[in-house]
């Protein structure tokens, strides 16, 4: 009777946040994974058979597997580069030695957040564009205008954009983590700054480089603005079919399956990309 | 000890902003001598020790290792070796790779480091810990990787920052004997800092001395305990009472009055020449260099009463008040119960003083 009681107590401060998750998140996401293996029978309508069928039409469909392919490579390239554009920021941030530099910093990154991702979309239109910024310089210079928008380049520079505040969020901590005097350890025993960095910095801030990337990941493989708007239709990732077959034909028996593919693909790509970083032995 | 200078600090000053943390200090560190940088926190002990490493740069003066300039030399070139208050092991690295890590960037070959290490590992005595990471070694343990980190690489001076400090008082004290053994065995040049005197006292051929920045008095411990040459030094080491006293010179003697009764008569040669142009002085009497009496006598002249007392096993700590209002500590060894009590009137007989200027 009191152990029950300690348990209730003890998780009735998830209580708010696992109602809210349960209702509106597990729930929707259970029924439409049901309705994945089930044939489409009309808009917003499935059939009573079980069936494999939207599986089966995805992965035979070289449109929708090339989509998933070029989700992945789209993701995996932003991402990647988004990081290692954050490290040496990251570390400038965390070792600032005036915290008034570092606040200053701190806030203009945070400062992406309060824009909308369809603003910063249509800002990245604008300078890609052919009177763009990019062209006008190039034109001006008497060089050939080049064509960026709606490439999978345009969407790549339009994610880095959007992430690399989060990866710097992820990085700056690991790195002030770091005790100072590992560094100074290093520097006496012979290392120079280089190999300390390499030998200690590096290997000890791993964990935030693999924060960083899974938080980049996440959001990229679920890209809808950024392709919509800098893709022009011609770079549809996994979120932009998804949201055609939901909501313009309204298949939600394809829709669902192409929604456990992206999530599946997500897992594969983060265990992919994140697990050699665990293994790498830096001595 | 051979007496070459290994290493010389020439007026050394480090400003941070506005505060002076080492203030134009000289010093001369032998070859193999095991040196002590004493001194309360903020005294500007640590910054000295970093200057030497490299990691802080001074405003003013030069480091001067075994001849050469290395003022402006980065740490990795200067074959130093330092063991951190927090003993800074690499926690991704296991026993092995920390105790290597500075012979792998001095390029040596896998077998001469393998058996380095073993014989390292041997000397601080934990032969056998090579795979354990950090975390999974005991606190003494983790003090023992860092020293043998610090010695493999064969440094021409070992800087220590108060290694021991996060250890418990037993582990503390045993550590102390283990370090001064290993480093007699090796003869290596070692700068210790610390704040705790006992430490100091107990492992140091020289001890010096800081405050606010300024280095003090630089001599061994006996030095530093029977002849401080100021009234920091004397009160920072040990426990002192400080008698106020007035100077009178005549002729061939020196005479120096108390307030509470007792008075010195100096033949002139025996007051110390520097102090002549002072006319207040301090007489320094350390607590177990006075006896108690019940009764005045013609050596026990100050009378005071018994404020207090502590039972300590080996010896009582009495607090005792004089006339003049001053309340002064005298440490009697004792067995048994104390033989006076709380209020009671005694007199005090001065073995031994030192005299110290009064300004």
């Amino acid at each position: 009777m009191h152990g029950t009681l300690n348990l209730i107590r003890r998780y009735i401060l998830c209580l708010p946040a696992l109602i809210i998750l349960i209702f509106f998140f597990a729930a929707p996401i259970f029924q439409i994974f049901i309705m994945s293996f089930h044939p489409y029978k009309g808009p917003m309508e499935v059939g009573e058979k079980f069936t494999f069928e939207n599986y089966i039409s995805i992965f035979t469909r070289s449109y929708l597997v090339n989509c998933i392919i070029r989700t992945i490579r789209i993701a995996a390239c932003s991402s990647i580069v988004a990081v290692i554009m954050a490290y040496p920021l990251s570390y400038y941030i965390a070792k600032a030695t005036s915290s008034i530099r570092r606040k200053i910093l701190l806030f203009t990154i945070f400062f992406c957040f309060f824009n909308s991702t369809i603003g910063r979309g249509l800002s990245w239109y604008l300078i890609l564009g052919s009177k763009g910024i990019i062209n006008l310089i190039l034109t001006s210079l008497g060089m050939q205008e080049i064509r960026i928008l709606h490439s999978e380049l345009a969407v790549e520079i339009g994610l880095v954009y959007v992430i690399l505040p989060f990866a710097v969020l992820s990085i700056v901590p690991s790195i002030q983590k770091i005790d100072p005097s590992l560094r100074e350890s290093a520097l006496i025993l012979g290392a120079n700054e280089f190999k300390t960095f390499i030998h200690v910095t590096l290997p000890l801030s791993l964990p935030g480089i693999s924060a960083a990337l899974s938080t980049c990941l996440a959001i990229t493989l679920a890209a809808f603005v950024i392709p919509m708007i800098l893709g022009g239709g011609l770079v549809d990732m996994l979120s932009n079919i998804i949201y055609i077959r939901m909501k313009a034909v309204l298949n939600f028996a394809l829709g669902g399956a192409l929604s456990f593919v992206l999530l599946a693909a997500s897992l594969i790509t983060m265990y992919v990309i994140i697990l050699p970083l665990r293994k790498v032995k830096w001595t | 000890m051979s007496g070459t200078t290994i290493l010389e600090l020439k007026g050394i000053t480090k400003v941070f902003d506005d505060t002076i943390a080492v203030d134009n200090l000289s010093l001369e560190v032998r070859e193999g001598e095991f040196i002590t940088l004493l001194g309360p926190s903020g005294c500007g002990k640590t910054t000295t020790l970093r200057i030497i490493a490299g990691l802080t740069r001074p405003t003013k003066g030069r480091v001067i290792l075994s001849g050469t300039d290395i003022t402006d030399w980065p740490p990795y070139a200067r074959n130093m070796s330092m063991v951190f208050q927090n003993y800074a092991l690499f926690p991704h690295m296991n026993v092995f790779d920390n105790v290597a890590f500075g012979l792998k960037m001095r390029k040596l070959d896998k077998r001469e480091i393998k058996n380095r290490v073993r014989e390292v590992l041997r000397l601080v005595r934990l032969e056998g810990y090579e795979n354990r990471m950090p975390h999974q070694l005991s606190g003494g343990q983790q003090q023992r990787v860092a020293l043998a980190r610090a010695l493999v690489v064969e440094p021409k001076v070992l800087l220590l920052d108060e290694p021991l400090s996060n250890l418990d008082a037993k582990l503390r004290v045993h550590m102390r004997t283990e370090l001064k053994r290993i480093q007699k065995q090796i003869g290596i040049t070692s700068i210790y800092v610390t704040h705790d005197q006992a430490e100091a006292l107990s492992m140091s051929d020289r001890v010096a001395i800081m405050n606010k920045g300024k280095l003090l008095q630089v001599g061994t411990p006996e030095e530093i305990y029977e002849r401080p040459k100021s009234k920091f030094v004397a009160d920072f080491i040990g426990e002192m009472n400080f008698l106020k006293g007035k100077v009178d010179i005549t002729a061939s003697r020196v005479k120096i009055m108390t307030d509470v009764g007792f008075n010195v008569s100096l033949a002139k040669e025996d007051f110390p020449t520097e102090y002549l142009k002072h006319k207040k002085v301090f007489l320094c009497i350390r607590p177990e260099h006075m006896e108690i009496y019940r009764e005045p006598t013609a050596d026990a002249l100050i009378s005071g009463k018994i404020l207090d007392f502590q039972y300590l096993g080996h010896l009582i700590k009495y607090f005792i008040e004089l006339e003049n209002g001053q309340t002064i500590i005298i440490n009697q060894p004792r067995i048994g119960l104390s033989p006076y009590n709380v209020g009671q009137r005694i007199y005090i007989r001065v073995l031994s003083y030192t005299i110290l200027p009064r300004d």
